[in-house]
């Protein structure tokens, strides 16, 4: 349903097609901007399982307001305004703090494929894979606005202007909203912004000794 | 469609060295991957759902749209015809009254004005309108219709398809029919249908792709008005209009 690579028809004329009824444009169109949108609800969401139910809420409510796309803004535009309200909504109902729920096997995909490339050397991959759980972690504290911002502008690399219209606010706002969040995470991140070459080694401060996990175990009960 | 610049999404020289050098660092945590299988299935299997239930709402959109619409078209008609009688059987009464003295028994403008009203209420009382609002003027117009059919209300509602091309025009028409004086659509729902997070506007029941629903015509703004149209137990509009100011 949702192969993409032969449908040459635009993203308009898709979304068109679909509003006028044709049963399988819409799974053309979403399946050709699929893997742009999970790139931003995952690092939005900050989890796959949360991701996941973000995207599929945005692809829910796109293919039902097709019809309200009046055609200011590119299909793809709209779409990750859609997908990114989504997240954002799920994101305020069940005020997720995955800061504190982080999963031990956090790394996804994107992770993977871009240690792959130090295979033959462990310990760089080691550090790559280490600095990105940093930059993720430090990235789940800011306020979903703010992370919202950075995911699209510096993440994904979307201009100021097109984020405005994504996130529904003015340019200005896009723009303190980075800043704001990325002077949060310079703070919390220091460690890491060093020359390259001088990248810091080991794990991150540890937060104290080991408390036990089960009381010692006394004399039996008489 | 923008395709931004893989890696250097932003001009770095733009920003302080401590905020691009933060950049830099999301940059490099860009998720490059393919969307997961598992999710892909997940996605198609709601898409899949959505289009079948999108194809069963058309198939009964198709099925039921017209003559309901031709029912309220004729209702309104019907409910025109009568008050025009109405009006008819005042003017002769008005008419004749001066020219039979002996008849009215020293009348006078009070009693006329009295019958006047009291033949349009036993007139609508007759059609089942009931439309004794009392002169209250209210937002949301008169359900007095539905009430005097309870057994199968959905019957009377107005039928819609969020995908209808003429969809406007259809709306257009609901709201000029819900403004009119005879109005008879509904706009309480029954007791299992939630429309609680439809917010603030004039609301209009109505059969939205197959399911009972609501049409919410919000506050004009300048010269556009926004509708929007609701099911029954999903606060998440279905379909977003934006129609030329009443």
């Amino acid at each position: 349903m949702t192969t993409a690579s032969t449908d040459e028809r635009s993203d308009r004329e898709l979304l068109q097609a679909h509003v006028d009824g044709d049963a399988d444009a819409f799974g053309v169109l979403f399946a050709r901007h699929r893997d742009r949108l999970w790139a931003v609800a995952l690092r939005t969401m900050g989890n796959p399982e949360d991701a996941a139910d973000g995207l599929q809420d945005g692809m829910i409510a796109a293919f039902r307001r097709a019809g309200s796309f009046r055609g200011e803004a590119a299909v793809t535009t709209w779409l990750h305004r859609v997908v990114v309200n989504a997240c954002l909504d799920r994101f305020r109902a069940a005020k997720i703090r995955r800061f504190d729920s982080l999963p031990d096997d956090v790394e996804d995909r994107g992770t993977l494929v871009a240690t792959a490339q130090h295979d033959d050397l462990p310990d760089v991959a080691a550090e790559d894979a280490e600095r990105r759980r940093r930059v993720l972690d430090a990235l789940a504290t800011l306020p979903a606005e703010q992370r919202a911002a950075l995911v699209l502008v510096d993440m994904e690399g979307y201009p100021v202007a097109e984020v405005a219209e994504m996130l529904g606010c003015a340019e200005g706002t896009v723009k303190s909203r980075c800043s704001r969040g990325r002077t949060k995470l310079a703070g919390l991140l220091a460690d890491l912004n060093r020359p390259v070459g001088d990248i810091p080694h080991g794990n991150p401060p540890p937060d104290g000794p080991v408390q036990p996990t089960v009381r010692p175990r006394g004399p039996p009960a008489p | 469609m923008t395709q931004p610049p893989d890696q250097t999404p932003q001009d770095p020289h733009g920003l302080p060295p401590e905020e691009e050098a933060v950049r830099r660092l999301l940059a490099d945590a860009r998720h490059d991957g393919p969307t997961p299988p598992e999710v892909v299935a997940r996605l198609d299997a709601t898409l899949a759902s959505l289009a079948a239930e999108r194809e069963t709402a058309r198939t009964t959109s198709t099925t039921t749209t017209a003559p309901v619409i031709d029912l309220g078209a004729r209702r309104r008609r019907m409910a025109g015809i009568g008050l025009l009688a109405a009006s008819a059987v005042v003017v002769a009464g008005v008419a004749l009254g001066p020219g039979l003295p002996s008849m009215q028994g020293g009348s006078d403008a009070g009693s006329t004005a009295g019958d006047a009203a009291t033949s349009q209420r036993e007139l609508s009382e007759d059609s089942g309108g009931g439309a004794d609002s009392g002169g209250a003027e209210s937002e949301e117009t008169g359900p007095q219709n539905l009430k005097s059919a309870p057994t199968a209300p959905e019957a009377a509602y107005p039928t819609l398809s969020s995908d209808d091309v003429d969809l406007d025009d259809e709306l257009l028409s609901l709201r000029a029919g819900s403004q009119a004086p005879d109005a008879s659509m509904a706009t309480e729902p029954q007791a299992d249908c939630d429309l609680s997070g439809t917010g603030r506007g004039r609301r209009v029941l109505a059969q939205v792709d197959g399911a009972v629903g609501a049409v919410v015509f919000r506050r004009a703004d300048g010269a556009s008005q926004q509708v929007d149209l609701y099911v029954c137990g999903d606060p998440t509009a279905v379909r977003t209009l934006t129609l030329p100011a009443p």
